[in-house]
C-alpha cells in the first residue's frame, strides 16, 4: 500500500502522514457537510416562518388590503397583496411603495404556495406567494431578507476551513510525538543487539513488562539470544574437549617414534603397532568431529537406497581381519533403508568398533527387516552397560571408565555420532543386556520409501 | 598378478607398493592421469588402483576413458571424500569398487582379492530381457521407460537372474555367486533381495517378472510372458 514516494519514509513519518491526511479529509468532509446541513436548516426555518406568518396574515386581512399599522408579524417580513399582473393592492407598512416582490409565473398553480429567491436593493430576499383567501384572484406575498443566513453560513464555513487544517496539524504533531515514544524501545533494542558481540552473548534487550507487541518482540529476541548463547557455549565446549582428545594420540605417536630404538625387533614391532593404533584412533576422531561439526545443516550427500546388510558384512569382515574376536553374522539378513549412505556407514562402523573394543571374545551382528523398519543389532560379550548409564553413553565425550576406554581406543564421540545419525534418519537406538553377559545395541530405522516406489533420479 | 597404481602422493604410493609386493603382486606406479591412461593401454593389468585427485586428468576422467575404449580391467578407486566426489559417482563412471582415504591396507587387500574373484565384465552391453534393461557398467536399470533405482547388490542379483533368463536358478546358487561360498549370514537374505526387486519393479508378489518355483529357486522372464 505504500506508494513509491513513501517507500523511503520512516514508520513514524508514514503513520503521522497517514493520520494527518486521514483526519484532514475526514474532518474536512464532515465539516463541510455540517455547514451545508446548517445552511439548509436555516433556510427551512425561514421558509417555515414565512408560511406561518402567511397564515396569520390571511386571518388578519379578511376584507382590508392594508395591514393595520402595528400588526405584529415577524420583524423584517414584508407583506403585499398583489394581483396576477403584479399590481400591488396593499400590504404591510414596511412594504409601502415597493413594487411587487413576487408574482406568479405562467403555468403556476394559483392555489398553491410557491417560494422565490429574489432581492431588493441588492439585499437577498426569500419570498412566499400564496392565494389570499379573502380576496378572490389575489395573491399574498410575504418576503424576508436572508442576508443574515448567508452571513452566518459563510462565517461557519470559514471556521471549518480554518479549523480543520489546524486540528489536523495538531493531531499530526501529537501522532509524531506518540509514535516516537512508542518506537523508542524498538530503537533501543536495535542498538543493543548491534553492540552484542560473541564475547558478551549474555546481554539481553530491555523489556518494559507491559506485555504489548513491542515487549513480546523483546522477549522473543531475548529467547533467540539465549539460544545463540547456548549454541556457542556448546561449540566452545566441544572444541575444548576435542582439542585434548586430538592432542593425545598425536603425542602418543610422536613419543613412540622419537624414542624408538632400533634393535629389539619385538619392541619395535610393538611400538609401531601402538603408533598405528593411535593414528587410527586419531583418524576416527577427526572424522567424527567433522561429522558432528557439520551438524544437520550441511548434508552434502543426497539420500538413496542403502543396504544395511552390506555395511554390516563389510564391518564384520574388517573386524575379522583386524581382531582375534569371533564374529557372528548368522543373523544378518537383508535390510534396506532410504538415507545417507556415508552416515549409515559411519553408524555401523562406530557401533562395530565400540563392540569390538568392549568384547571379551565375540561380537555378533543381526539385520532384520520388519514391516516398516529395519532392525540392526550388535552385541558384545564384554562388561555390559549399567542401566543408570544407558542414556548417558550417547552423549559427547562421555566414557564410563575413562582410562580403560581410552586405552582401548575410545574417545567418547562414537556413540554420540550413532545417536545423531539415527535421529537424522528418524530412528532410535537403545542398549540392553546381552545374554549371558555384555551389551546389545539395537538400532531401528524407518525404511522410509519416497512416495512413488520407483524414483527416476539416479541417486 | 599385475597391478597398476595411479597415485600422485609418493608416500601412499610407495607404502601400497611395498605392501602389495610383499603379498606377491607386481606393481607399476604412475603419478598422473595421462601417464596412467597411456600405461594401461600398453600393458595388460589385472587390476588398476586409481586415485581421484590426480594432476591433469583426474581419476574419473581416466576411468571414463578406459571404459570408452573398451578396457574393462577391474578398477578400484581411491576417493578423497571431499563431498563433491562421492562413491556413487565412482561406480557410475565405471569403477568396480572404491575405498576412502585414509584406508587400512588390510582392507585394501581384501577388496583387491574380492575384485579378482569376480568374473570380469567384458562387454559394455547391457542385459535386456523383454522391456527390462540393466546396464551394470553404468549402474542403471530401466523397466520400459521408467528408470529403477537399485543398490549395487540388487543389481548383482538381477544381473545374475537376467543372465539366466528363462531358467530356474537355485537360491543357493545366487547366494554363492553374489555373497560368496563362505557366506556366514542368514541365507534368507536372498529372499529379502528378491522381495526388494519385486517391489521396485512394481511386481505382484509372484508370477510377475520374477517367479518363485517352490522348493527350487527363482526364474526371471520377460514382462508379460506366460
Amino acid at each position: 500500500m505504500t506508494s513509491p514516494r513513501l517507500a523511503g519514509w520512516s514508520l513514524r513519518a508514514r503513520v503521522t502522514a497517514a493520520g494527518l491526511l486521514g483526519v484532514l479529509v475526514l474532518l474536512g468532509v464532515c465539516g463541510l457537510a455540517v455547514v451545508a446541513y446548517f445552511e439548509s436548516t436555516l433556510l427551512r426555518q425561514v421558509d417555515d416562518g414565512l408560511v406561518g406568518d402567511s397564515e396569520f396574515v390571511a386571518r388578519v386581512l379578511p376584507e382590508v388590503a392594508q395591514l393595520p399599522p402595528g400588526t405584529v408579524v415577524h420583524r423584517d417580513v414584508l407583506v403585499q397583496v398583489v394581483d396576477p399582473e403584479g399590481v400591488v393592492f396593499g400590504g404591510s407598512e414596511n412594504a409601502e411603495g415597493l413594487p411587487a416582490l413576487a408574482s406568479l409565473e405562467p403555468g403556476e398553480d394559483p392555489q398553491a404556495m410557491h417560494f422565490r429567491d429574489t432581492e431588493l436593493d441588492g439585499e437577498p430576499l426569500r419570498a412566499l406567494i400564496r392565494p389570499s383567501e379573502a380576496f378572490e384572484g389575489l395573491q399574498l406575498v410575504l418576503a424576508r431578507p436572508v442576508g443574515q443566513v448567508d452571513t452566518a453560513v459563510a462565517e461557519i464555513r470559514r471556521l471549518v476551513l480554518a479549523g480543520v487544517p489546524l486540528l489536523s496539524i495538531a493531531l499530526g504533531v501529537l501522532l509524531w510525538l506518540v509514535t516516537g515514544r512508542a518506537l523508542r524501545p524498538v530503537d533501543d533494542m536495535r542498538s543493543t543487539v548491534e553492540e552484542i558481540e560473541a564475547s558478551d552473548l549474555g546481554r539481553r534487550v530491555p523489556t518494559s513488562g507491559r506485555d504489548d507487541e513491542i515487549d513480546r518482540l523483546a522477549a522473543t529476541v531475548n529467547d533467540m539470544l539465549g539460544r545463540l548463547e547456548a549454541s556457542v557455549e556448546r561449540q566452545r565446549r566441544l572444541v575444548a574437549d576435542a582439542s585434548h582428545e586430538l592432542r593425545s594420540p598425536i603425542a602418543g605417536v610422536r613419543v613412540q617414534l622419537e624414542t624408538e630404538q632400533t634393535g629389539d625387533a619385538e619392541v619395535v614391532r610393538e611400538s609401531r603397532a601402538e603408533a598405528l593404533e593411535d593414528l587410527r584412533r586419531l583418524q576416527q576422531l577427526i572424522d567424527d568431529l567433522l561429522l558432528l561439526a557439520s551438524g544437520d545443516a550441511a548434508r552434502h550427500e543426497p539420500e538413496r537406497w542403502v543396504d544395511l546388510d552390506e555395511l554390516v558384512l563389510s564391518q564384520a569382515e574388517q573386524l575379522r581381519r583386524t581382531t582375534s574376536l569371533h564374529i557372528d553374522v548368522a543373523g544378518v539378513s537383508g535390510g534396506q533403508v532410504y538415507g545417507h549412505a556415508a552416515e549409515l556407514e559411519r553408524l555401523v562402523g562406530n557401533l562395530a568398533s565400540n563392540a569390538a573394543r568392549h568384547a571379551e571374545s565375540r561380537v555378533s551382528f543381526e539385520v532384520r527387516e520388519r514391516t516398516d523398519l529395519v532392525e540392526l543389532t550388535i552385541a558384545d560379550d564384554g562388561a555390559g552397560v549399567p542401566e543408570a548409564d544407558r542414556s548417558r553413553i550417547f552423549e559427547r565425550f562421555t566414557r564410563l571408565d575413562d582410562a580403560r576406554d581410552r586405552d582401548r581406543g575410545g574417545a567418547g564421540l562414537g556413540l554420540a555420532i550413532v545417536a545423531d545419525v539415527v535421529a537424522g534418519h528418524g530412528g532410535e537406538v537403545a542398549v540392553e543386556d546381552a545374554e549371558p553377559n555384555g551389551a546389545r545395541f539395537v538400532v531401528r530405522i524407518r525404511k522410509s520409501k519416497p512416495s512413488p516406489p520407483a524414483p527416476t533420479t539416479r541417486r | 598378478m599385475r597391478i597398476l597404481l595411479v597415485e600422485d602422493e609418493r608416500r601412499v604410493a610407495s607404502g601400497v607398493r611395498r605392501g602389495l609386493e610383499a603379498e606377491g603382486f607386481d606393481v607399476d606406479i604412475e603419478t598422473d592421469g595421462a601417464s596412467g591412461l597411456a600405461r594401461a593401454g600398453q600393458v595388460s593389468y589385472d587390476i588398476v588402483i586409481l586415485d581421484i585427485m590426480l594432476p591433469g586428468l583426474n581419476g574419473f576422467q581416466v576411468c571414463a576413458r578406459l571404459r570408452e575404449r573398451g578396457d574393462w580391467t577391474p578398477i578400484l578407486m581411491l576417493t578423497a571424500k571431499t563431498g563433491e566426489y562421492d562413491e556413487a559417482e565412482a561406480l557410475d563412471t565405471g569403477a568396480d569398487d572404491y575405498l576412502t582415504k585414509p584406508f587400512s591396507f588390510v582392507v585394501l587387500l581384501a577388496r583387491l582379492h574380492a575384485l579378482l574373484r569376480r568374473p570380469r565384465r567384458d562387454a559394455a552391453e547391457p542385459l535386456v530381457v523383454g522391456d527390462l534393461r540393466l546396464d551394470p557398467s553404468r549402474h542403471r536399470c530401466w523397466l520400459g521407460t521408467t528408470e529403477i533405482s537399485l543398490t549395487a547388490r540388487e543389481m548383482e542379483v538381477l544381473s545374475h537372474l537376467m543372465q539366466r533368463a528363462g531358467l530356474v536358478v537355485a537360491k543357493s546358487e545366487i547366494l554363492a555367486d553374489i555373497w560368496g561360498p563362505e557366506f556366514e549370514g542368514d541365507p534368507n537374505i536372498v529372499e529379502v533381495y528378491i522381495r526388494h526387486l519385486r517391489r521396485k519393479l512394481e511386481e505382484p508378489s509372484d508370477n510377475g517378472i520374477i517367479t518363485t518355483i517352490r522348493g527350487v529357486g527363482y526364474r526371471l522372464d520377460a514382462r508379460g510372458a506366460p
